[in-house]
């Protein structure tokens, strides 16, 4: 399998979920960077330009979703890039969509669910940048 | 012509009684409208003589009694009866006339108001002595006449016997009246209220608003337009609420004033706050609730999947195994934090005490933690150098001490976590500290609420049940357990147990 272009950030307080998050993407080709909470998300987006797809948890510790997204969207440079809302929340959708985030997933989540997904905003050619 | 003189006599003289007769019918048919009797009385026999209108006033049949042996004593209202009789004896004396006004009962229990004029006439031989008079029936015209102390009184009745504070002033703001509740709302001393005009009054009660200015505003605004309705919710500095409705006073057309009624609404706010508090917590508990279920099954469910379908190879089985494992006992240990808040609201936390060591449970509980330490590269200092035996439930330390440590990794930061086991003078000592984000000082006693949490849900997940489970079983075994801390410096929690439990 050729691998994607650039990587996919997954943000999670749940080490668990992160990990197996990580493992099945990983072992289906993406590459992969984990964050456990909004503020690690935000400097691993500093440091890496090659990001493609963030999937995001909503309660977090230091920084929470809600945060996160806002200074992601106000950054020109990651404003476009897309973001799937990973929550057990029953309103996750309300949530996602006022957050202005790309897509939402219902925990608990399924391997097909989630490489279906991933297929389809990771592999978008870059975001332009402003 | 004699004849003709005769008869002409006796036609005059018969015109005469006629004419007598008709003015004595119209004079008794006259006393019958006005309700007028005459009377006389013997004072020698302590006699009375009655018309027949006295009769009909007395509400008796005037064909039905034995007239000659009337009295008048026993026809008195009680209470009118010294009076009256007074009055007549001193009528005997001679010199002003007996006017006196008394109230009599009738048979039927009615009572009527007489007004009573007499004269004592007397023979100058001194042999006839009477007093001569009439009764005139006025109850009509008395109740008439009392009717506005009636209407003040039954007001003034109403005002008092309702539970609201009652304040009535004129156009231009002036008191005219208010009840004794008024003042016990604003807590106005009644000399205060006897003295002050309006202004001064609006002065003293506006202190005490959490809102002074909107008070003031809108009591000016009510001035100015007299015809309007309004309503304002008042929140005292000692925390009732009070509601004040104000309504335009109308004689006829003219507004003459204004009616401001308070009622003292806290209890009812106090109850509406405590059910939005319980919908909200209600709410928040599920949101949790669905938070820390659905976290483990998330990753339950990726390891089996990524298992079954392939996705996941030999070298990564050992680790999705440990998740499976790891998230199977969060979600018994969220279970078993459900059960047991449902025993200690029932009263019914059991122990099973025995001699264990508290230093053998903390290497158990921080051994079974050991993953998730390094996984979070948290180092963990564990003191515990001399075993340290008491008398105590060897589950429920071990939940005491994973609930501890369980917050110090939640709230450490990734900073060092000491924990430490001693004993003292008969007394157990473990101690559990992080050098994390610490808790503001006014949640440090509410964190042992169930339900409660010291930082906001939107960051960190938890029922807000472990703190109040931990305290709980160290309480049932006769011990304490305090926290110190220093909001951005960590906490320290305290657990001290009796080494010999006696329950």
């Amino acid at each position: 399998m050729s691998s994607p272009p650039g990587q996919v950030l997954v943000v999670d307080d749940d080490e668990d979920i992160r990990s197996m998050v990580a493992m099945i993407l990983e072992a289906s080709g993406y590459r992969t960077l984990a964050a456990g909470d909004g503020a690690e998300a935000l400097e691993h987006l500093r440091t890496q330009d090659d990001v493609r797809l963030v999937l995001l948890d909503i309660m977090m510790p230091r920084m929470a979703a809600p945060e996160f997204m806002r200074v992601l969207r106000r950054n020109p440079a990651t404003a476009h890039l897309p973001v799937v809302i990973l929550s057990g929340d029953t309103s996750v959708k309300e949530h996602a969509l006022a957050m202005r985030a790309d897509h939402w997933l219902i925990k608990p989540i399924g391997v097909a669910d989630l490489l279906s997904v991933i297929g389809r905003f990771a592999s978008r050619p870059p975001a332009q940048t402003c | 012509m004699r004849q003709r003189t005769k008869e002409a006599r006796s036609s005059s003289s018969r015109a005469r009684i006629e004419a007598r007769l008709a003015s004595e019918t119209w004079l008794a048919e006259a006393r019958r409208l006005a309700h007028v009797g005459s009377w006389e009385w013997d004072p020698g026999r302590d006699a009375f003589e009655f018309s027949d209108e006295v009769y009909r006033i007395f509400g008796i049949d005037p064909a039905a009694v034995d007239k000659p042996n009337e009295s008048l004593w026993t026809r008195l209202h009680p209470e009118d009866l010294p009076g009256t009789r007074e009055a007549l004896i001193r009528a005997t004396a001679g010199g002003a006339a007996f006017v006196h006004e008394h109230r009599i009962r009738r048979p039927d229990g009615r009572v009527r108001m007489l007004h009573s004029r007499g004269q004592l006439i007397e023979s100058d031989s001194g042999r006839y002595r009477r007093v001569v008079g009439t009764f005139w029936d006025i109850t009509e015209l008395w109740e008439t006449a009392s009717w506005p102390e009636r209407s003040v009184s039954l007001l003034r009745a109403t005002l008092e016997a309702t539970a609201d504070g009652i304040l009535v002033v004129d156009r231009t703001g002036n008191v005219v009246t208010y009840n004794h509740r008024f003042l016990e709302v604003w807590r106005i001393p009644p000399d205060v209220a006897e003295r002050s005009d309006n202004q001064g009054l609006i002065a003293f009660v506006s202190s005490q608003l959490e809102d002074p200015e909107t008070f003031v505003r809108t009591t000016r605004q009510n001035h100015a337009h007299p015809d309007r309705e309004y309503f304002l919710s008042m929140r005292f500095k000692d925390g009732r609420v009070i509601e004040r409705f104000s309504r335009p006073q109308r004689v006829g057309s003219e507004i003459v004033g204004r009616v401001l009624t308070f009622r003292d609404v806290s209890e009812r706010e106090q109850l509406l706050g405590r059910a939005q508090d319980a919908v909200r917590l209600r709410d928040e508990f599920l949101s949790i609730a669905a938070h820390e279920i659905r976290g483990p099954i998330s990753s339950m469910r990726l390891a089996v999947q990524g298992i079954r379908s392939g996705v996941l190879r030999e070298a990564t089985l050992p680790h999705a195994l440990e998740v499976i494992e790891r998230s199977e006992r969060r979600l018994a240990e969220f279970v078993d934090k459900l059960l047991d808040l449902g025993r200690i609201r029932t009263g019914g936390l059991h122990f099973d005490l025995e001699l264990i060591d508290l230093a053998d449970v903390a290497r158990d509980v921080v051994a079974r933690n050991q993953a998730e330490l390094t996984t979070s590269e948290t180092p963990l200092q564990l003191e515990a150098p001399t075993p340290v035996r008491g008398n105590w439930d060897r589950f429920r330390l071990d939940q005491v001490l994973t609930n501890l440590l369980s917050n110090a990794m939640k709230f450490g930061a990734g900073k060092p976590i000491e924990v430490q086991v001693s004993a003292q003078a008969g007394r157990a000592c473990l101690v559990v500290r992080d050098h994390g984000i610490g808790i503001a000082h006014d949640v440090q006693q509410r964190i042992f609420q169930p339900f409660e949490r010291g930082v906001s849900i939107r960051n960190y997940g938890g029922l807000g049940l472990g703190l109040h489970i931990a305290q709980t079983i160290v309480r049932g075994l006769g011990g304490s357990l305090a926290v110190e801390s220093e909001p951005g410096a960590g906490a320290t929690f305290t657990v001290e147990l009796p080494q010999a439990v006696s329950t």
